[in-house]
């Protein structure tokens, strides 16, 4: 230990400037935990409430004042402490809480520098105990150099215990100073906003209350864009058109904004390491967010390419990790996210995260064409053809055009999502293709497969068709309708490389 | 010494040629039990309030009775069928299992990959000497494969081997 060693046998404080950290925490949490289950609360006050603006600001208020007194409880009672070979932390407000965290158990001290920190030379500590059931420990607001000397010290502490054959953490030391091997322009950034998805989120939160909203557009804002329409075209009704398609357009750009929005908060100024077989992404608008990653944790190699990234041309690379709460070895990790990749880029990526593979040049193997047959007789044909007999029988109209039409729509939608299924092994690793209009490519080593299992209707077996299901600790692989005599030799197979081989499967 | 022997692929254990081995006498009987202890009840008081509550007419009262007779018999049939269906293998190094009556399942799970096993009792498999073993590995959520209808010694030898087989693999 250095010279500080005294100092850091005591309890010592965060600094005030962690009361906002603490408030953007909770709040964070809160959207990500307790939104959903807030859901029905929200119901009741959008349908039943009158004065929605008074009662808003009320509720707004309260939770303010709320979260603040929360925060400012907890950081007075957070405490943390050094000793020569561990970190000891209390916290907690109702529920005191004391964690405590050798060093040996360390995998790495990630740095994040909040924009609110910055002019204070104040950082965002995190110890992380990746891959054991610890917890980790985070001491947002703590002096920059501070930070230095305990990193410092659990390296020290790691070198001298740790055996020749054992990964160290010290790799983590000179990445800031290493020149990123990928970084992304604002417009590549924007572009991932688009491909996210996180407006169709926001439209599926918004879906059930869907006519409040239609109907406050039409008082708010279609009504008085209409009147004022009305002054440059003489038809009311084609001023009314105008105006909803004024409107409707308004709120898709909101959305594509708040999209692009939130992929800015999450990824500007992205820039990627690799080093000691370890990735390393630092990004982030508001909070300069580091996340480090292991090669060898990685368990799946998700390659999305949807129907957004393939009129723009770029993937998005997702490295999974062990995704089981109930796991004893293993501890939940996010997925390594490696935004709007070009196909020049995601091939480097696979290079340093995977092993080298041209996705274009691998001979994946079709499913049955039997499986869109059934799902187009049993999902489409069959309950259309009720609702038109229904239809027919009650009003005696056969809409038999409209019937056509669905029809052949979903058979080609049908058609769609089986062709995009396929699989290929190379004994080794395996490679799963999903998807509808775009594509998923997910690629695993075979042995490091959990459960595996099989399933056959007696349909199926007259046709030697199997559906095979593939358990990994980062989730499941399912596909259809496969060849029978393809899959019952990969089932052996895969077994035989889980059980057998010496690379561990975490 | 490191060695790399050729590996024929012939030599390769195969899954579909195994001899599984059924379920206790008494898992069906525990099926069944189990079953109608829920069924049942809501059989009857679907009935119960057609005829008093809602007063059914005769004609549909003696279609509903039937309809729920035909849907509990056609139960009692399934849940058969499926203990009929469940099979066992334990091999060397996994647990294999075969299930469905509709749609025939084949399961696996290497020894290696499991993480913790579970045995349970409920009072009918108590009352009928059955035990039921849930295995879990580092996928999914829930238990990856669940054995019932296993005779309580049957039960803990096999958990008994599997651990013993763990703990095997842990020391190599």
């Amino acid at each position: 230990m250095t010279a500080n060693n005294s100092s850091q046998k005591q309890w010592h404080t965060l600094s005030p400037l962690s009361i906002i950290y603490f408030v953007i925490h909770f709040i964070v949490r809160f959207v990500k935990d307790g939104l959903l289950n807030m859901a029905p609360a929200f119901v009741i006050f959008l349908t039943q409430v009158e004065d929605k603006l008074y009662w808003g600001i009320v509720a707004a208020a309260g939770l303010s004042v709320l979260l603040i007194v929360y925060a400012v409880l907890y950081y007075l009672n957070f405490r943390y402490k050094l000793t020569d070979h561990e970190v000891i932390l209390r916290k907690g407000v109702f529920k005191k809480e004391r964690v405590t965290l050798n060093f040996a158990k360390i995998q790495n001290i990630n740095l994040a520098i909040p924009f609110y920190f910055q002019p204070f030379q104040l950082v965002k500590c995190t110890f992380d105990a990746a891959g054991s059931a610890q917890q980790e420990v985070a001491l947002p607001g703590i002096k920059s150099q501070l930070a230095q000397v305990m990193r410092q010290n659990v390296f020290s502490y790691k070198e001298s215990h740790t055996t020749a054959n054992m990964p160290t953490a010290d790799d983590e030391q000179n990445t800031v100073s290493e020149k990123p091997i990928l970084t992304l322009t604002n417009k590549e950034v924007a572009k991932f906003g688009l491909m996210s998805g996180m407006m169709f989120l926001v439209l599926a939160a918004i879906a059930p209350f869907i006519e409040h909203v239609v109907d406050y557009s039409k008082d708010q804002f279609v009504g008085p864009l209409a009147a004022f329409y009305g002054g440059f075209i003489d038809s009311q009704d084609v001023a009314m058109i105008v105006a909803a398609v004024s409107v409707v357009a308004a709120m898709v750009f909101l959305f594509v904004a708040a999209s692009v929005l939130g992929a800015f908060l999450r990824f500007y100024n992205f820039e990627l390491y690799f080093e000691n077989e370890k990735l390393k992404r630092i990004s982030g608008l508001l909070e300069r967010h580091q996340m480090s990653l292991s090669k060898s944790k990685i368990q799946t190699v998700e390659i999305k390419k949807n129907w957004v990234g393939m009129l723009l041309n770029r993937y998005i690379v997702s490295c999974k990790q062990v995704e089981n709460g109930h796991c004893g070895k293993a501890k939940k990790g996010q997925a390594f996210i490696l935004p709007v990749l070009t196909y020049a880029q995601l091939m480097n990526a696979m290079t340093l995260c995977w092993q080298t593979v041209d996705l274009k040049r691998i001979a994946f193997t079709p499913i049955s064409g039997a499986f869109w047959r059934k799902n187009w007789a049993l999902f489409c044909v069959l309950p259309s053809t009720i609702v038109v007999g229904f239809v027919y029988n009650t009003s005696g109209v056969f809409a038999w055009p409209l019937w056509l039409a669905v029809l052949i729509v979903t058979a080609f939608m049908c058609w769609l999502r089986c062709k995009r299924y396929g699989i290929y092994s190379d004994g080794e690793q395996v490679f799963v293709r999903t998807g509808f209009v775009g594509k998923t490519v997910s690629v695993f080593y075979i042995h490091k497969i959990q459960k595996i299992s099989y399933t056959q209707t007696p349909l199926m077996k007259r046709a030697k068709l199997v559906t095979l299901t593939i358990q990994l600790a980062s989730g499941r692989v399912r596909v259809p309708y496969l060849p029978e005599a393809l899959v019952l030799p990969m089932v052996d197979e895969a077994l035989y490389k889980a059980e057998s081989s010496n690379l561990g499967w975490l | 010494m490191f060695s790399n022997s050729q590996i024929s692929e012939q030599t390769i254990p195969k899954l579909a040629q195994l001899d599984f081995a059924p379920l206790d006498t008494y898992a069906t009987r525990e099926a069944l039990i189990s079953t109608f202890v829920f069924v049942l009840p809501i059989s009857i008081v679907v009935f119960c309030v057609a005829m008093f509550a809602a007063k059914a007419p005769n004609h549909i009262l003696m279609m509903i009775g039937g309809g729920l007779a035909l849907l509990n018999t056609y139960i009692a049939w399934l849940m058969h069928a499926i203990v009929k269906s469940t099979g066992v293998a334990l091999r060397e190094h996994d647990l294999v299992l075969k299930r469905g009556v509709f749609w025939k399942k084949t399961t696996a799970v290497p020894f290696n990959r499991i993480q913790h096993i579970e045995t349970h009792r409920n009072p009918v498999e108590r009352k009928l000497g059955l035990s039921s073993i849930k295995f879990f590995t580092a996928g999914g959520m829930g238990a990856d494969l669940e054995l019932n209808g296993l005779s309580v010694e049957r039960a803990s030898r096999m958990r008994q081997y599997i651990l013993s087989k763990e703990q095997h693999h842990d020391s190599e």
